[in-house]
């Protein structure tokens, strides 16, 4: 009827959602699928060779979008996911080779040079590319043009065929540059990439882990680092280090600022001169706890002999999940955004509207609405959220309950026309069938001679004992939709009912004209024959 | 006419909910469902044999074999699982003798040990191609020793694999043939990795009750590579990159998941945001968040107010650039604003005063009567016409009125139109897909423009869900014409992800496009009697995995290889990437898998 699954969105938000889930089935489709990675081997090759577990790369993340990016400007690529278990950020460690980056700038047609080929010849090999911006799936790529050159220490030739038609060649240009091409412009800008100072790099430790203990400063007591249930921001310093020294102003602040939902924790990398690392408190009263470490502290942040870099900050969640770690002096502004995005956004609407369709669509109905009751109190102001719990209370054989729903929906958004069809049925459905007619013939005015909602009428007319309105309105929906043999048989039924034979095999004869395949039409036309109705 | 029964509008109306269940997509049930279940005396004539076996004197496939898709699968999972407790966890707990108990007294197999097959010279990578002819026969202690050999270089095994992709049960049910993907991985003491890939076929046999082992097993294809140490890094944590999500979020969005109820997510942008030099990135999740990473130059990524502050702002997708030559980025989102009878108001924003706003007017375009929704994937620029400004190209997956009675997963043409929007100048946009030729009304995922047929202008490749991908040609200034009789709207039919690229640097370009693959489904394909040819290639080609377009010189003719170069599996594929990963001088590609993970990683998977 009216209110069939398409018709549940109103198009604020797309549904993408798959409908042929079998729901007796309790478990992945297709889960645990691992990134493929294909390497292909030097010179030409007939064939790729599967290498993505051997690098690395092999996640069993529901993978989607994927781009490839140097993003620590080291000159190799690295890869950023997105999937539907979240993001990641893949660094690649390969061995230092040769490399190009082209940005190509075009003067004649838009400046990012859309769809220009570069061709990089390097001795007897030449590689080609071409600016492409979107790339695999759901994915901008960087504008820029990245080739490996292996050992090739120079580019004997760039050429490049810019989309305004021109072509032109640049002649021995250093690799490992980022190099601006400009159209028109013979000389080429060589400059060196934007890059991660080395100190700064993430570096991976044996164990990241706030489940250690340490001493406290001011105490002597061995606590365990963890605060559990919030997120903590754990700061590695020694007396000695002078930017720790710059940064301890910013870490206070952030105390102070952060201090209902977070705690920040201060810890001396300073193991031998305890009276230093207490003087230094004791002049510069940070507003937080402070802890000695020990060697094994230091090693688990910082890898066993590693040197530990000072300072050095870690940022974790709640639950004691890793989310961040500096190798640098941190400031206020970059952290307190970190932690505000751990706080609890609440349920996100798309997800409670796709968790109730689902039920809804496999006649889970309690279940629906659970999810639509909390969508409703998540967004109170939305008629959608009303008329979708009265959709389902509708389904639970509450009418009145439904009612009370879609006229909440019609109350905030008047010209909601399948809330006012929805609410016309569950009147009628509820022994209120003057009213029910009302709003259906008032839902029909908003949407037009929609031939479901007409079809509704006519339900509506029957069941009010009203036949002539059910028989007009009948003649409405085949005049909307003359093509459909099943209105027509719904009409042609109709007649019969009344006992008007003739326009009933009419209309029966037509609707096979139309849809031959009506099997239940014949059956109709057989047992008016057998009850020589209309002969 | 009660108003209950039409509540619910399901999608597949299925009898069989069990080979409904066997196949990753629903579409190969709507043709093979009533041929299970007319399957009569449960034997069949054999379908056409795939390759040529390789080790012919070992097995032979058979020409009789159960054909009632129930039965076939029921064993096929019985032994499945049989072998896997007992050869492959054998192999894993290094327990030789498990090893040898899962094979017959009297098994020949023929494999290869680890310096066996030919070397494949790289720098990199420690490579061996494998292939069956020249392998000589090995008993059961032999064949026991070549697997030892080929991971005792590992201290443990990581990854163990045993998957059928065909399998042929004897009338009898005491014997089958099958064609399996045998892949073990491991790591080295000092860091390296090393990862067994091959495809073999076997006999199998039940030697006492319901205790199915191995009597046969040759190799058919392989290859085994070795790194030195895996040089990419999940730095991820370390970087402050992820969603902004509480633990009760989280569990709410696994729910989606285990429900198999989401399709996609979002995507990302990687642009410049702040013109500093380095790469930021815009991550998003459609209906949910948008985030701005900006990268800090400094070890990770800062996060900074994103172009989208409410859930419903936030978009499948935004391409970020420049779309009226003025030397700032304007964005572009595949988040319908509004649908206001029949038109749709597209999202096109700009920055103002450090704030972005939906620019009123610039994207707009007709849409069917009755539509209520409009679902958009990607957004591809392209200048079509020449005219020096760059045009958009969307799209579109699904409408509100998609997945009706129209709805067919063959061959579906009731998704929502793809949108070329041209490029008027002064950022307004008129839509003329229709116009201009581009008539798609399929589940649209991805496209790219590249001069295919080499006359200086952009052809286009749509890749399409449920259906053949479309290729259009265009005939100049932006009029396009449909070609389907081009190879690449051939063949493919769940196509979600394209990339285009010289890998070899011989001067021809390839198109990978990124299909399904499913071992369950080229399992019962092979058992479908009753079908054309063309139906079965067709729905062959639906399980059949990605596929590697490639020409025959800069502009000849049109070749599909992806089994020839060994980059057809890859599972339920979505992105796929040509980069030169390891800066060797020739591109790599990358493949992303999977469709949805339940929380419980050991509860069944379709």
């Amino acid at each position: 009827m009216v209110a069939d699954a398409r018709a549940l969105d109103r198009g604020e938000t797309p549904r993408n959602v798959t409908r042929e889930t079998n729901r007796t089935f309790r478990g992945s489709f297709s889960g645990y699928e691992r990134d493929c990675y294909f390497h292909n081997p030097d010179g030409v090759s007939p064939r790729f060779y599967p290498a993505a577990y051997v690098l690395g790369l092999d996640f069993d993340d529901d993978g989607r979008a994927a781009a490839p990016v140097d993003i620590d400007g080291d000159g190799d690529l690295d890869l950023v996911l997105a999937g539907l278990q979240g993001l990641r950020l893949v660094e690649n460690t390969s061995p230092t080779r040769h490399f190009a980056r082209l940005r190509l700038r075009a003067v004649k047609t838009p400046a990012v040079a859309l769809g220009a080929v570069a061709s990089v010849r390097t001795g007897d090999v030449t590689q080609r590319d071409f600016v492409k911006l979107t790339d695999g799936f759901q994915t901008q790529v960087p504008a820029d043009l990245s080739f490996g050159l292996g050992d090739a220490a120079r580019l004997d030739e760039v050429t490049v065929a810019w989309p305004s038609g021109a072509t032109e060649t640049w002649r021995d240009l250093p690799a490992d540059r980022l190099l601006e091409l400009v159209e028109g412009r013979p000389e080429a800008k060589a400059s060196a990439l934007e890059r991660w100072p080395e100190g700064t790099r993430p570096r991976r430790a044996p164990a990241f882990s706030l489940d250690a203990e340490a001493e406290r400063l001011d105490g002597g007591a061995r606590e365990r680092l963890a605060a559990p249930g919030r997120p903590t921001v754990l700061n590695f310093w020694s007396p000695a280090c002078a930017a720790c020294r710059a940064e301890a102003g910013e870490l206070a602040s952030l105390a102070v600022r952060c201090k209902a939902e977070a705690r920040v924790v201060g810890v001396s990398a300073e193991t031998k001169d305890v009276a230093a690392v207490r003087k230094a408190v004791e002049e510069g009263k940070p507003p937080y706890v402070q802890y000695l470490a020990s060697e094994a502290l230091l090693a688990s942040f910082f890898g066993d002999g590693g040197a530990v870099a000072l300072p050095a900050t870690f940022v974790f969640d709640a639950a004691g999940r890793l989310r961040r770690a500096f190798f640098r002096p941190i400031t206020e502004a970059e952290v307190a955004p970190i932690l505000a995005s751990m706080r609890d956004p609440g349920p996100y609407a798309a997800d409670l509207r796709t968790l109730g369709h689902s039920c809804l669509e496999h006649g889970e109905f309690e279940p629906a609405l659970g999810w639509f009751g909390k969508l409703r109190d998540l967004k109170p102001a939305d008629p959608v959220s009303h008329f979708l719990v009265g959709v389902v209370q509708d389904a639970l054989g509450r009418p009145e309950a439904a009612a009370a729903c879609y006229a909440a929906a019609i109350e905030r958004d008047p010209r909601y026309a399948d809330a006012r069809l929805n609410l016309g049925v569950v009147l009628v459905k509820g022994g209120r069938p003057k009213e029910g007619l009302a709003a259906l013939e008032a839902g029909i005015q908003l949407k037009g001679e929609d031939p479901e909602a007409l079809s509704a009428l006519v339900w509506a007319a029957m069941e009010a004992g009203d036949t002539a309105l059910a028989l007009s309105a009948a003649a409405r929906a085949v005049k909307a939709n003359p093509r459909s043999g099943v209105l027509l048989a719904k009409k042609g039924g109709l007649h019969r009912m009344l006992g008007q034979f003739g326009e009933a095999r009419k209309c029966f004869e037509e609707a096979l004209r139309l849809e031959p395949g009506l099997e239940e039409v014949r059956q109709e036309v057989r047992a008016m024959d057998e009850a020589g109705e209309g002969r | 006419m009660n108003g209950e029964s039409a509540w619910i509008r399901r999608g597949v109306a299925c009898s069989s909910p069990f080979v409904w269940a066997r196949l990753c997509c629903p579409l190969v049930l709507m043709t093979l469902a009533p041929l299970a279940v007319s399957a009569d005396d449960g034997r069949g004539a054999a379908p056409p044999a795939p390759p040529a076996s390789g080790a012919a004197s070992l097995l032979s496939r058979p020409t009789e074999f159960v054909t009632d898709i129930e039965r076939s699968e029921a064993l096929a999972d019985q032994v499945g699982a049989q072998i896997k407790a007992t050869f492959l966890a054998g192999l894993k707990r290094g327990s030789w003798e498990a090893v040898a108990d899962a094979l017959t007294p009297d098994f020949v197999g023929a494999f290869p040990g680890p310096d066996g097959g030919q070397a494949v010279p790289d720098r990199g990578l420690a490579i061996r191609r494998y292939v069956s002819e020249g392998l000589p026969p090995l008993d059961r202690a032999g064949f026991v020793s070549v697997l030892r050999a080929q991971v005792q270089a590992w201290s443990h095994l990581e990854r163990a694999n045993w998957r059928t992709y065909e399998f042929l049960l004897d009338p009898s049910e005491q014997r089958a043939y099958a064609r399996i993907h045998f892949q073990l991985g491991g790591p080295r003491p000092e860091g390296g990795r090393g990862y067994v890939d091959t495809s073999v076929e076997v006999e199998l046999v039940a030697a006492a009750e319901d205790a199915w082992k191995l009597r046969r097993l040759a190799l058919l294809e392989g290859n085994r590579v070795e790194s030195p140490r895996p040089p990419f890094n999940d730095i991820t944590a370390l970087t402050g990159f992820s969603f902004n999500e509480s633990d009760a979020n989280r569990d709410l969005s696994q729910r989606v998941i285990d429900d198999r109820t989401i399709l996609t997510n979002g995507g990302l942008s990687v642009v410049d945001w702040n013109r500093d030099g380095f790469w930021d990135v815009l991550a998003t999740v459609a209906n949910k968040q948008t985030v701005l990473f900006l990268n800090d130059g400094k070890g990770g990524f800062v996060r900074a107010e994103a172009p989208a502050r409410t859930p419903e702002e936030a978009a499948y997708f935004y391409l970020y650039l420049d779309l009226d030559n003025d030397g700032t980025e304007e964005l572009v989102s595949t988040r319908v604003v509004a649908i206001e009878g029949t038109r749709a108001r597209l999202d096109l924003r700009v920055s103002r005063d450090g704030a972005w706003k939906t620019l009123p007017g610039a994207l707009e375009c007709a849409v069917p009567a009755g539509t209520r929704s409009l679902n958009v994937q990607s957004i591809v620029p392209c200048d079509v016409d020449g005219n020096g400004l760059i045009d958009l190209f969307f799209c579109a997956y699904s409408n509100s009125e998609s997945k009706g009675e129209r709805y067919n997963t063959v061959d579906a043409h009731d998704g929502a139109a793809n949108l070329l929007f041209l490029n008027q100048g002064g950022l307004r946009f008129t839509e003329e897909a229709e116009a201009r030729g581009v008539r798609g009304t399929q589940y649209s995922y991805a496209a790219a423009f590249f001069d295919f047929d080499g006359d200086g202008d952009p052809d286009l490749l749509v890749a399409n869900d449920y259906g053949p991908n479309v290729y259009y040609e265009n005939l100049g200034k932006g009029r396009f014409q449909e070609r389907p009789e081009h190879l690449f709207a051939q063949g493919s039919n769940y196509s979600m992800g394209l990339t285009l690229g010289d890998y070899d640097n011989t001067g021809a370009w390839s198109v990978h496009v990124s299909n399904m693959s499913s071992h369950a489904g080229q399992r019962i394909t092979a058992l479908a009697g009753g079908m054309g040819e063309a139906m079965r290639a067709r729905i062959r080609a639906m399980g059949a995995g990605n596929q590697l377009y490639e020409r025959e010189g800069k502009v000849g003719a049109w070749t599909e290889r992806g089994v020839e170069r060994g980059v057809n599996w890859a599972e339920w594929a979505w992105a796929a990437l040509f980069a030169d990963f390891d800066n060797d001088g020739d591109k790599d590609l990358f493949v992303t898998n999977g469709f949805t993970s339940h929380r419980d990683a050991k509860a069944p998977d379709y």
